[in-house]
């Protein structure tokens, strides 16, 4: 009797796990496109805009990921009806239930500190350049449903400007052309673009930019000047007349 | 009687040359020929510097990233002091490396690791493949019989080359590898004609100059010559949905560049280094009756030549066979290992035929090499040769344009593009994708576009830089880079002008292109 007995509670238990996690796995919504553009303040506040198209929608939650641990300030900026809430690196947004089997759902938040700092520590040897600053999104979809296009824009604070895109992923897919990243003006201010035409689960994108001052040192200007003039006095020889020969002496 | 000691001294040269036993090539600075070149060498330095300090200090940031920006200043500072050589090619080699560093346009270990490039390694292999054709006397046996045959006057001699070149051009796709294989033949026929390290002629400037054109250009004869050949093909089949098959490419392209390097034979010689009267028969005491007894006197061939025959037909199968070295090896030899594998058998002790000192490596010219690979590789790695198509693709107004004006940009930017890299396939995957992108903007079938840019690919000629011929055929030191920069502007112009006539009329009959002035629908 006890065991009959157990073996029902198990099975209920099994059913009501299954009813909790189907509808979980299920997402409420597939992510067309998703375009995201991050404007980044001298002092590394991120401010974050992001643009989603969601297709096939069904009300309940969806759950997008965004690339960064922790946000602040999270708010919809449309539809109304939306709404919103963080969780770590996620942003659970919940369509109301006469949402539109398509609809483009603008959020907007901010992340602080998204440029690394390179400055080394006291008594630790630099191992870059002063003033150098690194720009590292990194971006994973870690939910299951594929996004389709991604967009990433972000642009540089002011006073700093692209020393080089290192790195770009994903890798190029065959038949696709490149660059995977590339420099931009974005909105009229410098930044950076990665473009990604679909991303499934568990696919990673990132982007590696490495910032430096805008100005540049007057040094190369001195040395270059100095090293011209040197050579100008020291092989005018090269193009001195031969001289004649002296006049035999009588 | 200064004159009579000179000649003879110059004869004493030259058979010596014939008779040498081993190729050396001196890193003694070239003097300057006359007061030209010495202005240009006093005033090639601070022309670098200011070029370098214009393009570092131009306003940056948007697309253009500062390692791209000094990474273009560094190209341009040595790409005029190599033209101008204040000082030798290598020493502005090392000096790029250590500006590439210093402005943090490339990384230590990519500026150092271009010393292991399969460039640098074939060149390498090359001289001691070369030195084995020159002791063993081979290539002077095959040079004194190719002027017996057919080098009569100095035409003849350079339209055997070329025709030579025709003929390897579709056995062996690597062009460097075709390099290596004639340069010995290339030296031995120029000491003939009196061209040599320390004497170059007119000759011998048309002579490595046409061997390039012959092995860059016709490489273009099928798509085949090259890999990057393929990769275009490839790009236009997968993003222009067009297959281009083996015959569309040849049909089209070869009568181009088989023209255009029989029109640089004729004009090189006539033209651009007219070859005097007194350099147009072999510079010999005796004349061909000389020619004739040398190679009467070598008489059979001694077993050293018999085993350079072998060991350079076995280097020389590897080559040809590449497509089948899967399935035979398991891996693919490609031809620095071919040429390797030549070289251990050549000093091998005893069954060898060539001591480590006999072959006489030119290291100066593979520090030039390296120094030109960094300079090209942080041009493309930084992103400054795609920033420059792109800037000029995008500041041009071609919207409404009628096909054959697009066309004629679009052919002339792919053509002298070359100058600005380096490696013929980066320059085939920023530019076909590009083309085919705009093809398709403006309304055209992207293969009319984009196959004729395609065909442009090869003709690396302009600078010693532009490829792997180029920084071997330089290696000789019978010709400058402003001799190199000349005669390869000449070649890349005569190649738009054939591809504008032919759009006009031979790949408009064959159905690639639309009407010369057809607008856009």
């Amino acid at each position: 009797m006890t065991g009959r007995l157990e073996s029902v509670c198990a099975a209920a238990a099994a059913i009501a796990l299954a009813c909790l996690v189907v509808p979980s796995l299920a997402p409420a919504a597939e992510i067309a496109r998703y375009d995201a553009r991050v404007r980044i303040a001298a002092d590394g506040l991120a401010r974050v805009t992001l643009v989603l198209d969601l297709g096939r929608v069904t009300p309940g939650t969806v759950l997008i990921p965004i690339g960064y641990r922790a946000t602040t300030n999270l708010r919809v900026i449309s539809p109304i009806g939306v709404t919103a809430a963080g969780d770590g690196s996620l942003i659970r947004l919940t369509v109301p239930p006469d949402a539109p089997e398509s609809v483009r759902v603008t959020v907007a938040f901010d992340v602080a500190q998204a440029l690394e700092l390179t400055d080394p520590a006291p008594g630790e040897r630099a191992t870059l350049p002063p003033g150098m600053r690194h720009l590292r999104p990194a971006f994973m979809n870690s939910q299951p449903g594929a996004i389709g296009r991604f967009e990433f824009r972000v642009m540089f604070p002011d006073g700093l400007r692209a020393h080089a895109l290192r790195d770009a992923l994903p890798k190029l897919r065959k038949g696709e052309a490149g660059p995977r990243a590339r420099l931009e003006v974005i909105d009229g201010q410098p930044g950076a673009v990665l473009f990604v035409d679909r991303i499934g689960q568990g696919e990673a994108a990132s982007m590696f930019v490495e910032l430096v001052p805008v100005s540049r040192s007057l040094g190369w200007l001195l040395a270059g000047l100095a090293l011209a003039i040197a050579y100008l006095v020291g092989f005018r020889d090269l193009v001195r007349s031969p001289q004649a020969p002296e006049p035999p002496r009588s | 009687m200064a004159s009579s000691v000179a000649t003879i001294a110059g004869e004493a040269r030259l058979h010596a040359l014939l008779d040498m036993e081993k190729m050396t090539l001196s890193s003694k600075p070239r003097p300057a020929q006359s007061a030209t070149e010495r202005w240009m060498r006093y005033l090639g330095f601070p022309a670098g510097i200011a070029a370098f300090l214009i393009i570092y200090y131009l306003p940056g940031g948007g697309s253009l990233g500062g390692a791209a920006q000094a990474g273009a200043a560094c190209f341009a500072l040595a790409l005029i002091w190599w033209v101008t050589e204040p000082f030798p090619t290598y020493v502005t080699s090392l000096a790029l490396m250590f500006l590439l560093l210093v402005t943090r346009s490339s990384g230590p270990k990519a500026i150092l690791d271009v010393l292991g490039m399969d460039v640098i390694w074939l060149n390498l292999l090359a001289f001691i493949l070369g030195g084995m054709l020159v002791k063993t006397r081979l290539a002077r046996r095959m040079a004194l019989w190719l002027v017996l045959r057919f080098g009569h006057t100095a035409g003849w001699a350079l339209l055997a080359f070329l025709l030579l070149q025709l003929a390897l051009a579709p056995l062996i796709p690597a062009t460097a590898a075709r390099t290596v294989m004639t340069l010995p033949l290339i030296l031995v026929v120029a000491a003939i004609y009196g061209s040599t390290e320390d004497t170059p002629n007119a000759f011998g400037r048309n002579l490595m100059l046409l061997n390039l054109v012959g092995i860059s250009v016709l490489s273009s004869v099928s798509m085949t010559g090259s890999s990057a050949n393929l990769i275009a093909v490839g790009f236009i089949q997968t993003m222009g949905d067009h297959r281009v098959y083996y015959l569309d490419w040849a049909l089209a392209s070869a009568p181009v560049a088989i023209t255009a390097s029989l029109l640089m034979w004729a004009i090189g010689q006539r033209a651009i280094f007219r070859i005097p009267a007194a350099e147009r028969t072999p510079r010999l005491t005796g004349g061909l009756d000389m020619i004739r007894e040398k190679y009467r006197e070598m008489g059979p061939f001694t077993a050293g030549e018999k085993k350079a025959i072998a060991i350079f037909g076995v280097v020389l199968f590897l080559w040809m066979s590449d497509i089948f070295h899967l399935r035979w090896f398991g891996v693919e030899i490609t031809p620095p290992f071919a040429a390797l594998i030549g070289a251990v058998i050549v000093l091998f002790p005893r069954w060898g035929v060539l001591q480590w000192a006999d072959a006489d490596i030119p290291w100066h010219l593979l520090i030039f090499s390296a120094g030109a690979y960094a300079g090209g590789l942080a041009l493309d790695d930084t992103g400054a040769a795609e920033w420059g198509v792109r800037m000029l693709f995008g500041n041009l107004a071609l919207q409404g344009l009628p096909f054959g004006v697009v066309y004629t940009i679009i052919v002339s930017v792919m053509m002298y593009s070359h100058l600005l890299t380096t490696s013929k396939t980066v320059r085939t995957m920023i530019m076909i994708p590009i083309v085919i992108t705009l093809s398709k903007a403006l309304g055209w079938d992207p293969v009319s576009l984009a196959l004729p840019a395609a065909f442009c690919i090869d003709w690396v000629v302009g600078l010693p830089i532009s490829g792997k011929p180029n920084v071997i055929l330089f290696s000789t030191n019978q010709y400058s880079v402003l001799d190199n920069f000349k005669y390869g502007m000449v070649t890349c112009t005569i190649g738009v002008v054939l591809l504008v006539v032919s759009a006009a009329t031979w790949f408009h009959w064959l159905g690639l292109t639309p009407a010369f002035w057809a607008v856009a629908p």
